[in-house]
């Protein structure tokens, strides 16, 4: 594509030859003026504009400005855009201008003027700021991000205000140029990460990101872990949050979940209300969100071992009556826990599937009809459906839903090694699974950061660790930020 | 970024050695205790701790000398044959030691843990996690060993407390026999069971921040030793002398007693032995790390993947060779004890002579 | 790389032979009565035998006692378990009770102190207790009296009364403690009529 011509009909020729077949594209022919003797060529995505809005919007007004203006003023207005319209941009390249207008904006080309137009509408239709529905919290904002990278960079403008906050855009996609956005702290950030992800972002080709979780997917270091390396979230405070500690969020057009990175393991179990309650509730419930954790991964392996290979662990008259319930049970013990935790996930995926009311009965009935029928028909004992519901709870107090899935996932190796090796297996598991973690890291940072290496920061991130410490007392940021940015709270002298 | 500077701290070191060193310890060293008078045997394992110290220290002085890293060290003062046999002897010296860690740890699982199960999976299954957790770097190794060091220590502290409680007043009369050959004997082979201390000049160079490295590394060499030295005396404390003596492993026996108030469960020595294996292989994650440093220094090449499943083939082909436990301790302590060790010190003292000359000589000729 | 690890743990998994017992599948001795009789050892084993819910209604627990014979406590353990269609699982072991003649054969005794001792599935916490071999009829009619397992009962007469307590049991530890010391112990005689806890 080349440069854009003066003469409006070359350019309309080339925008029909663009435009083959593209209904949902118009392009309006329009008379301006006050004589009504300047041609132009209005082109939109019809759903971007529309009509019953159109005198309200800046399109509109110009539009409605061009048409009192006298023709021989409307170019010289326009090179000055003296007739003051906000949201405008300038284009030489009509490729260019094309990919603004499929971005949800309207392209103005006017005959004898050698630049297309491009005027901000009010974009495709998506769902509005909502509330937030995976990451619930009990204090602080419930909004939630939208669809609209635009709309999602302005919710985290609202919470940063301040001009060191960059927003670098760039589309990613062959096809469906999904306008990508990187946002972070300008003095905050390390700029070689930002380099980083915008090689990244260069280094491959794809047909369309219809989600950030393509990006996750085709930018992730370690690729065969389970466990996420990118923090996803749905909630611009969480989002705002993770910018003020030195992190980077990217922002995806057509998902409302951002990716925060770099992200340690430990990022995982915070959420945003922690930094808006007392210090002391906040360590209880980082407490239990770790125990949640271990449990959802070792609860059905330990059970597996404990009464497998070593009874003498508990109690007589508990070895008694687990004894008495496995009465007449078939299968094996491993097999009936390995049933029953494939048969929870099947309920938990078929409750997600299901619409709304449907969903939350599929799991009201299997859990407790279902259950209760197994047990009923002794096809599985009572303490097993125990288990496999306590880890179950366990795996969805985990704040992140990702990471849950990975715990879930990890799981099913625990149990296969506890079942052949008893607690030797289920040490083996573990120390595996340890030296997994202990490799992975998120753009240079140690995944198992702030329990490993924090004498670099000097020890501050064990602050904000499980145990959480007074606001006042969290005096550095955690090692993503800038090592000459750390501090970010002081006392004022009185 | 930091994650992978090829850097280490000083804590990190203090973890490596108490993580690795507290599992073979607490199995390894009771067995020391044969014919020999409790009273001495203490005297040999303060003494042993001494000169463990004593020899550590020595060897953190060379690897301060190194730049980057201790092989080249060796050949700039002794020459490229010197690295090549240190090599070899650090290579055989280390992968004795995993073999014996391996039967320690199929024969301990075996008699407490899974009765009639096979050995050779159990030793297939150690090896195995040797070679994934020494395919990582040092750093990873590092933060391996940051977070286990709380996973052990933690619980391990927890435990011999509630032990202690069983305790009576009356089985604590310690008796000593006079001083003897024995307890030289004695403390030279707790010297040895240190083996991997030899490491020490590798861990130095990359050291972030070599201030407080030499404080980690006894506080490293006195919890590992001193938690085996508590636990001794309280087993003294609670099966009385005679009582210590007649046991094959008293630590694992002292746990059995062990009733924690609530009743939750009923035997905790399961529990302990789970964090004793964890121990196990966390040593044996940084014995084979070890290992295939050696093998690449040797091969003269940089990392290779192929390197560890290589090494972790030679540990279980000697494993299944040694055939028998006792058979891998003897080899541990004849081979190692009696003649790597002792050469391999002889040699760390050769070099630590020469490179202080070297060092005078560089001194003076700038002068 | 990862071909070769999971070539091996297939191996290390089919190696095992997967030897383990299911729950069910075992019998759970919790005291043990070892007397000496005509020249051999005599054990008797108390199981409790829980039968398990049927149509919702829970049916009582009852207790067997397994007399096996033999020379030494490893022939006797065999020797029972070849009888036996459930897996013998010793660790609950709560109690023993040695008869005087056998206290009396002290290298026999020594033996089978040393099998308790030297075997990790025993507790060293294990009560101990004495009687007399001639009272075997009437201790077995007792043990197996009582409503809950003969284990569970000698563990709770010290457990649940407040006036003896913890410390004043005598366990398998103390036995053998005070004989490496060559000290004189006592232990609670279980006779026909009754308990006798503070020796």
């Amino acid at each position: 594509m080349g440069d854009i011509a003066r003469e409006l009909k070359k350019n309309e020729k080339r925008v029909e030859a663009m435009c083959l077949d593209c209904a949902d594209i118009i392009r309006k022919k329009m008379k301006i003026g006050r004589q009504k003797k300047v041609d132009c060529l209005l082109i939109y995505v019809e759903s971007a504009v529309s009509n019953l809005i159109m005198e309200d919007s800046a399109l509109g007004k110009l539009i409605a400005q061009l048409e009192e203006t006298e023709d021989e003023k409307i170019l010289p207005m326009m090179r000055e855009n003296g007739f003051g319209i906000a949201d405008t941009a300038e284009f030489l390249n009509l490729a260019e201008g094309m990919s603004s207008m499929l971005a949800g904006n309207a392209l103005l080309l006017i005959d004898g003027y050698e630049r297309a137009v491009k005027i901000g509408t009010k974009g495709y239709p998506g769902l509005g700021v909502s509330k937030a529905e995976a990451e619930k919290v009990m204090r602080g904002s419930n909004e939630a991000f939208t669809e609209s990278e635009k709309t999602n960079s302005a919710l985290i403008r609202k919470r940063i205000r301040d001009t060191r906050l960059k927003v670098k855009e760039k589309p990613v996609g062959q096809h469906s140029h999904t306008m990508t956005a990187l946002v972070y702290l300008e003095d905050l950030v390390y700029p070689e990460m930002v380099q980083k992800m915008e090689h990244e972002l260069e280094s491959f080709e794809i047909d369309g990101v219809m989600d950030s979780g393509v990006i996750e997917q085709v930018t992730k270091e370690t690729w065969y872990s389970p466990f996420p390396q990118y923090q996803m979230t749905e909630r611009p405070d969480n989002a705002a949050l993770a910018i003020l500690e030195g992190r980077i969020v990217v922002l995806s057009d057509n998902s409302p979940q951002a990716l925060i990175f770099p992200t340690t393991y430990h990022s995982f179990f915070q959420t945003p209300d922690d930094y808006f309650r007392h210090f002391f509730l906040v360590t209880f419930l980082r407490l239990l969100r770790y125990a949640a954790a271990f449990l959802a991964i070792s609860l059905p392996g330990l059970y597996i071992a404990v009464t497998n290979f070593h009874t003498q662990i508990l109690p007589t008259n508990l070895i008694l009556s687990l004894s008495m319930a496995r009465e007449g049970v078939p299968f094996p013990g491993v097999v009936e826990v390995i049933l029953l935790e494939l048969s929870f996930e099947l309920l938990r995926e078929a409750g997600v599937r299901m619409p709304g009311q449907i969903g939350n009965t599929i799991g009201i009935v299997g859990g407790l009809i279902i259950g209760q029928a197994a047990v009923t028909a002794n096809l599985v004992s009572p303490m097993v459906v125990i288990v496999v519901a306590m880890t179950a709870l366990s795996s969805f107090s985990i704040p992140n839903e990702e990471m849950a899935e990975a715990c879930r996932l990890i799981k099913y190796g625990v149990i296969l090694s506890s079942s052949f090796f008893g607690i030797a297996g289920f040490v083996f598991a573990w120390f595996l699974l340890l030296s997994h973690l202990a490799r992975l890291k998120s753009f240079g940072i140690p995944y198992l950061m702030p329990f490993v290496s924090d004498e670099i920061n000097f020890m501050a991130g064990w602050k904000d660790s499980i145990v959480k410490f007074p606001t006042w007392m969290m005096k550095r940021r955690p090692i993503f930020a800038r090592r000459q940015e750390r501090i970010r709270f002081r006392w004022k002298e009185k | 970024m930091f994650s992978e500077n090829h850097k280490i701290t000083a804590r990190q070191v203090q973890c490596i050695l108490v993580s690795s060193w507290i599992g073979k310890m607490c199995l390894l060293l009771p067995e020391f205790d044969d014919g020999t008078s409790v009273g001495n045997f203490l005297l040999c394992l303060f003494l042993g701790l001494a000169v463990t110290i004593v020899y550590a220290l020595l060897l953190y002085h060379l690897g301060l000398r190194a730049r980057y890293h201790f092989f080249d060290l060796i050949q700039e003062v002794m020459g490229t044959w010197m690295r090549r046999v240190i090599g070899v002897l650090y290579f055989l010296s280390l992968s004795i030691e995993l073999i014996y860690m391996v039967r320690l740890f199929a024969k301990i699982v075996n008699e407490y843990l899974l009765f009639d199960h096979s050995l050779e999976a159990l030793i297939v299954l150690i090896v195995l996690a040797g070679i994934y957790a020494s395919g990582a770097g040092l750093e990873e190794q590092g933060r391996m060993s940051e977070v286990l060091y709380l996973l052990i220590v933690i619980p391990l502290a927890f435990m011999s407390i509630f032990a202690a409680t069983e305790m009576t007043g009356e089985t604590m009369s310690v008796s000593h026999d006079p001083f003897s050959l024995s307890i030289v004997k004695g403390s030279f082979l707790i010297f040895t069971s240190f083996g991997s201390i030899s490491l020490i000049p590798f861990l130095v160079p990359p050291l972030k921040r070599k201030t407080g490295g030499r404080r980690r590394m006894t506080a490293g060499i006195l919890i590992a030793g001193g938690g085996v030295v508590l636990l001794y005396l309280i087993g003294i404390g609670v099966f009385g002398e005679e009582g210590i003596a007649a046991l094959p492993w008293p630590i694992l026996t002292l746990m059995t007693n062990v009733t924690i108030p609530g009743g939750f469960l009923q035997r905790w020595d399961v529990v302990f032995l789970a964090v004793l294996l964890m121990s196990l292989f966390a040593g044996m994650g940084i014995g084979m790390f070890a290992v295939r440093t050696m093998a690449e220094n040797l091969m003269e090449c940089g990392p290779k993947r192929w390197v560890c499943g290589a090494c972790g083939a030679i540990v279980l082909a000697g494993a299944f060779l040694c055939g028998t436990y006792e058979a891998a301790m003897r080899l541990s302590i004849v081979v190692n004890g009696c003649f790597l060790t002792p050469l391999l010190a002889v040699f760390m003292v050769v070099l630590a002579v020469l490179s202080s000359k070297k060092k005078v000589r560089v001194e003076q000729c700038e002068k | 790389m990862r071909k070769i690890v999971m070539l091996f743990l297939a191996a290390a998994l089919f190696l095992t032979g997967c030897t383990k017992v299911e729950l069910e599948n075992r019998d759970f001795p919790t005291a043990a009565i070892v007397l000496w009789n005509e020249g051999e050892l005599e054990v008797f084993y108390a199981i409790p035998d829980l039968k398990g819910e049927e149509g919702g209604e829970q049916k009582e627990e009852s207790q067997e006692a397994i007399l096996t014979t033999g020379d030494t406590m490893e022939e006797i353990e065999k020797s029972f378990q070849y009888q036996s269609d459930k897996y013998l699982d010793m660790s609950h072991l709560k109690a023993v009770v040695f008869g005087e003649e056998l206290m009396g054969q002290k290298e026999i005794f020594y033996e089978v102190l040393r099998y308790f001792e030297q075997n990790p599935v025993f507790a060293r916490n294990m009560l101990v207790f004495s009687c007399k071999e001639s009272e075997k009829k009437e201790i077995l009619d007792m043990a197996l009296e009582e409503d809950t397992s003969f284990g569970f009962y000698l563990e709770n007469l010290y457990k649940n009364n407040p006036d003896i307590g913890k410390e004043k049991e005598i366990t398998l530890g103390d036995l053998l403690g005070s004989i490496r010391k060559e000290e004189e112990i006592k232990l609670p005689k279980i006779g026909k009529d009754k308990i006798e806890l503070t020796p």
